[in-house]
């Protein structure tokens, strides 16, 4: 499965707000 | 429909590299702070990365969680920028899966959070496909740029050309390809793209 790794150097946006962007589930996200 | 499998999404500590063989996402505020940062347009692995530009959509007051799904389908369609689709007058338009239909107001809605719409391979299609142009059946049409959208096109004398909706026009978006950008970089081409220099610092 691929992995992404989502990196947040933005001083515009908290982790949370990325993260919330960027659901990971245990199956994995179909895109 | 376009065949990508599964992924998973991590959120990477500034102070540790990314897992080896990651796909990377980087959130920026703009591309000065790409810039500065190192980020370029692979990996430091030569892997596909998708930026998303913050402040740049937020000046555009545009969705950001629309903004960033975008740039993750994008790149999971067409992680290398290489893909293209033949018209009926022998035209070739870039596999770009959102721009055709970018837009906050094409998007919908996964759990709550807004994310972009994309077109299916009918938006590239043959005159007699049978099936919706876009996942939101804004589109009527194959090739069609919606208002809020733009596309590239493949011109032999002047390389890749932007069609450009009115509405997109008017965003700092849409109205031009930003360097590092999917649209600049396909421009670019692949013999001068970079790998990231960025420093993961413990």
């Amino acid at each position: 499965m691929l992995h992404i790794a989502v990196i947040n150097e933005s001083t515009a946006i908290a982790d949370a707000d990325v993260q919330n962007m960027t659901p990971s589930t245990p199956n994995g996200t179909t895109i | 429909m376009w065949g990508v499998g599964a992924a998973t999404f991590a959120l990477n500590s500034k102070q540790q590299s990314p897992p080896a063989a990651s796909w990377w996402v980087v959130f920026l505020d703009n591309t000065d702070q790409a810039n500065a940062l190192a980020y370029h347009d692979l990996t430091n692995e030569g892997l596909p990365i998708s930026k998303v530009f913050v402040k740049t959509i937020q000046a555009d007051k545009a969705s950001l969680s629309v903004g960033a799904s975008h740039e993750i389908c994008e790149m999971a369609v067409d992680p290398w920028l290489n893909s293209a689709y033949q018209d009926p007058g022998g035209t070739f338009w870039a596999g770009e899966v959102c721009d055709p239909v970018e837009d906050d107001q094409y998007g919908y809605d996964i759990g709550g959070v807004r994310v972009t719409d994309f077109v299916t391979p009918n938006w590239f299609g043959h005159k007699n496909s049978v099936g919706a142009i876009d996942l939101q059946q804004h589109a009527r049409t194959a090739f069609e740029v919606l208002t809020g959208g733009y596309a590239q096109k493949f011109d032999p004398q002047k390389g890749w050309v932007q069609v450009t909706g009115a509405r997109a026009a008017r965003t700092m978006r849409g109205s031009q390809a930003a360097p590092g950008s999917r649209r600049e970089r396909r421009a670019r081409g692949w013999n001068k793209w970079a790998l990231s220099t960025h420093t993961f610092e413990r």
